[in-house]
């Protein structure tokens, strides 16, 4: 596809060669600097209106029943007016039976200040399939303060995945908040991967609601703290429907000094046969692990940047 | 062979001033397969962890520990590593995100000769199957004491301590053990492996029993084995339910 690129495109493009993904320009579907949309690739299947709004995009992309896309679609977000407040609000509609799978990146470059918020909305049909990835990179000079809301209505059997992952230097001041609800055999499983550094303060709450009987949902959290970091993870699960499963597993990990962490987690059951489980964990390091490693000759700071990295894949 | 390891007149105190280690004497040659024997209890893996310098056992209450020709005392674990001593935890580590090929690479890094694929097919697992599964809760617990052998045979140290290393692995045979153990020796890697079965000190080519905080006997397995039958399984310290029945 010859495509007349925008420079500010190329520029994100060559950001994410340089954190290791390796989409081509032409390969992204979508590209947005805060309001303006430099480019929108058409694609069979999908509807998808998008309208600037002062501060930022409102869209809203039906993919139609039945049709299955088997290669990732890209979705960059990106805001070169430095500093300027931004809205994006997204709704993403997938009808019975299809399948997608969804590339946003966020990029922010070195010394660039960012101060957004993501209002999402997913609703899936029947049997429907939706992973979306959700990947930032923060420049470690970059003054960030963002706030993601991401809301997914899964109907009957479909299967929804989300991962956050803001691993590569720093998170900023980063809430975010899952809530979904699950008809009868659908499967929710939200993965969020964050690393926080000195001044950053990050919060992820999943709330998930079983409705529908035979659900099934998965929230899982993995943040290192580094020196100076705050960070809180909240977990609630409501199992209303019969036999229905839900499991939250939070592991916030510690390296370093005056680190504040806190781990919630919240099950309500109202249905006697749902069954809902949590796994919490706060603290440095397992000793086994880095003894594990240190036994093949690696260093304490060798063997914990292993399992760090390891956490936050 | 001359001594590769001199443990000599080891104590190890707790801070509640509980004795653990009484005056440990022990010789592993180069080469060899040393097995120690003893009951739980008996302060096998405290002088496992003070050898290898792990488990927060870097120092002990007295005593020194030579390995090859060097007092490691005091040296953290990473360092001995280095020297070429490294340990086979009773229950190693799982790790989410790592990959089965990274951690045998990661034990490979000083050795650039060694073949991750044969390592692996040497402790019967199938590369193509194992390679890039992650080495975490989904491999059952034989699976990850053999990939932690493999990582051994990668990491081609000059003395490797098992401890129960047969503990939870699904081995065919004694047999079986006793070839992998071999194979490492014949690699360059002398053993030695610390275990509560005496069937295991079979394989061996010396033996030492361990009983209450001391090394009480040294030399053939055979013998090391009837003593550990005849004085420790029906010992009152370490057997005693198995003690008061035979007395009622």
């Amino acid at each position: 596809m010859n495509v007349n690129l925008d420079g500010r495109i190329l520029q994100g493009v060559d950001f994410l060669h340089k954190v290791g993904v390796n989409f081509k320009a032409e390969d992204l579907a979508f590209f947005v600097d805060k309001n303006e949309i430099l480019y929108k690739k058409p694609i069979e299947g999908i509807k998808s209106e998008v309208v600037p709004t002062e501060l930022g995009i409102k869209m809203k992309t039906v993919i139609e029943p039945g049709v299955k896309i088997d290669y990732p679609i890209a979705l960059c977000f990106g805001n070169f007016n430095y500093g300027d407040r931004h809205v994006n609000e997204q709704e993403l509609i997938v009808g019975e039976g299809a399948q997608v799978k969804i590339y946003t990146f966020a990029l922010i470059g070195p010394g660039q200040s960012l101060n957004r918020k993501d209002l999402v909305t997913v609703r899936l049909g029947k049997k429907a399939k939706v992973e979306l990835y959700d990947i930032h990179y923060h420049d470690i000079t970059s003054d960030i303060n963002f706030y993601a809301e991401l809301n997914a209505y899964l109907e009957e059997g479909a299967y929804f995945y989300n991962l956050l992952k803001v691993t590569d230097q720093k998170s900023g001041k980063f809430k975010t908040k899952f809530y979904g609800e699950l008809g009868p055999k659908a499967v929710a499983i939200v993965e969020a991967k964050m690393k926080a550094t000195a001044g950053d303060d990050v919060v992820v709450e999943d709330i998930m609601r079983l409705v529908g009987e035979g659900s099934r949902g998965l929230s899982k959290s993995r943040i290192i703290a580094l020196d100076g970091a705050k960070a809180e993870f909240k977990g609630e699960a409501y199992g209303e429907a019969p036999n229905s499963r839900c499991h939250i597993d939070c592991a916030e990990v510690v390296k370093g000094e005056n680190v504040v962490l806190k781990n919630i987690p919240i099950l309500v059951s109202t249905n006697d046969t749902a069954k809902l489980t949590h796994e919490a964990s706060i603290g440095k390091i397992d000793r086994k692990q880095l003894e594990t490693l240190m036994a093949k000759g690696l260093t304490e700071e060798e063997a914990t940047d292993v399992v760090v990295q390891g956490m936050l894949r | 062979m001359g001594a590769l390891l001199e443990v000599r007149n080891l104590k190890y105190k707790t801070e509640e001033d509980k004795e653990i280690l009484k005056g440990v004497n022990l010789d592993v040659k180069k080469g060899e397969i040393h097995v120690i024997l003893g009951p739980n209890g008996a302060g096998k893996s405290t002088l496992a962890n003070l050898i290898a310098g792990s488990g927060g056992y870097e120092k002990p209450s007295e005593g020194e520990i030579i390995f090859d020709g060097k007092n490691i005392n005091g040296k953290p674990l990473h360092e001995r590593a280095r020297l070429g001593l490294t340990i086979a935890f009773q229950e190693p580590a799982r790790f989410e995100g790592i990959t089965v090929e990274e951690y045998l690479k990661l034990s490979a890094r000083n050795n650039p000769s060694a073949d991750i694929e044969a390592c692996l097919r040497k402790v019967g697992l199938e590369p193509k199957e194992y390679l890039k599964r992650f080495l975490d809760d989904s491999l059952s617990g034989g699976e990850r004491k053999r990939i932690e052998l493999a990582s051994i045979m990668c990491m081609k140290p000059k003395l490797a301590i098992l401890d129960e290393i047969d503990s939870g692995i699904d081995f065919v045979s004694i047999d079986e053990i006793g070839n992998l153990f071999k194979t490492m020796r014949e690699e360059g890697t002398t053993l030695l492996v610390i275990t509560h079965r005496e069937n295991l000190a079979l394989i061996a080519d010396r033996a030492s029993l361990m009983c209450n905080g001391t090394i009480v006997e040294t030399g053939d397995p055979e013998r090391v084995i009837r003593k550990f039958e005849k004085e420790c399984l029906i010992c009152e310290v370490h057997n005693p339910e198995l003690v008061k029945g035979l007395k009622q």
